[in-house]
């Protein structure tokens, strides 16, 4: 079955089919060769914003993962006229909040030798941005590590262009302040 | 916090506060020009809050350089298994289809046209008025003819499996479709 998407997905290639909008309205309409290559397409941005968002390779993955499958059960919800990454993104950053309110981060014991990915192996920015609070970190990942423009960062989290650009000067100041303070050390 | 306290804190300045408060905005281009000028004179004195601008100005840059970690390769795959195991196939979303097709048969079968379903009409108003008489105490409770009843049945069961189908084919093809 595996191999037969792949097929599919190579005779849509072929095909010309390769814009995002285009890709789920064949999604919409059954195709899985054109679900599966919009999933190659976006896993590392979607499984990279959910590594940032999360901080664990496995929760990332889970949630990665949480994302697509929404996407399949709401392609019937997307309105085809319109572009797809604004959208998705809306999705993907609905998924991860309610993620995180269903499985808030567990308080675990840090084991004496730490494993490979410890808060002291982060880079002081990544640390950083660990620490901000989701409603800082989230318009940051979408804007800077999704590349999403500020007005559709603002569609995605259902915020005014203003109160974004606010929320990103916020959760800039708090990251300089720490980095400032780093260099200090 | 996770980073320890400084060593060696630069001291603040009047007006470092405000001109720290407005850098992000300034770097955005996001000030009014009387306010950026007068955050820039400050900098212009400050070598601790050129530090903070420094850093304010490459901050969007970083962020943007951060590496994306490699997706596991199980990551497609296991979607894609999720998404099997959900779908609905051609064979699952018309197969009610046929059964619809016999009950519905059997039901025009029993009706016989319109004077089948004229009978039937009678028939239905007749056994009301015997219900309602039984209601009120002046006849007996009716006995409903076994055709009725296996008529009744079929019925119930064709509105059951076409309620099945209409919420497999939207959830096949989405909400637009009902």
């Amino acid at each position: 079955m595996l191999q037969e998407w792949t097929a599919s997905a190579l005779r849509l290639h072929r095909a010309g089919v390769t814009e995002p909008h285009e890709l789920a309205r064949a999604a919409r309409g059954g195709d899985l060769g054109a679900f599966e290559t919009l999933v190659r397409r976006y896993q590392r941005r979607v499984y990279g914003f959910a590594y940032q968002f999360l901080r664990d390779p496995d929760e990332a993955q889970d949630l990665a993962q949480e994302v697509f499958v929404r996407l399949y059960r709401n392609l019937g919800r997307f309105d085809v006229e319109r572009p797809f990454e604004p959208w998705f993104w809306r999705l993907a950053a609905n998924v991860a909040a309610t993620y995180r309110r269903r499985r808030p981060a567990p308080t675990v014991e840090l084991p004496l030798t730490a494993p490979a990915a410890s808060r002291e192996d982060q880079l002081p920015l990544e640390q950083a941005l660990t620490d901000l609070s989701e409603d800082l970190r989230l318009p940051v990942l979408l804007h800077y590590y999704v590349d999403l423009p500020l007005d559709q960062v603002a569609a995605a989290m259902g915020l005014s262009l203003s109160a974004v650009k606010s929320r990103l000067h916020r959760a800039r100041a708090v990251l300089r302040r720490v980095l400032v303070d780093e260099e200090e050390r | 916090m996770p980073m320890g306290a400084p060593r060696e804190r630069s001291v603040l300045r009047p007006g470092c506060v405000e001109a720290r408060a407005q850098l992000e905005a300034l770097v955005d281009g996001d000030l009014p020009e009387a306010q950026a000028g007068a955050v820039r004179a400050h900098l212009a004195d400050c070598a601790a809050c050129r530090a903070h601008h420094r850093e304010a100005c490459s901050l969007p840059r970083r962020l943007h350089a951060i590496p994306p970690p490699e997706p596991s390769p199980d990551l497609v795959p296991g979607v894609l298994a999720r998404v099997r195991a959900e779908r609905i196939g051609p064979l699952q979303l018309w197969s009610p289809l046929a059964v619809e097709l016999v009950l519905f048969t059997t039901v025009v079968w029993y009706l016989s046209g319109p004077r089948g379903l004229a009978r039937l009409v009678q028939r239905a108003a007749s056994d009301m008025g015997a219900l309602a008489g039984w209601g009120v105490g002046l006849s007996a409770l009716p006995t409903v003819p076994p055709g009725d009843v296996f008529l009744l049945l079929v019925s119930g069961l064709l509105v059951v499996v076409t309620l099945y189908h209409l919420s497999l084919l939207a959830a096949r093809l989405g909400p637009g479709l009902l």
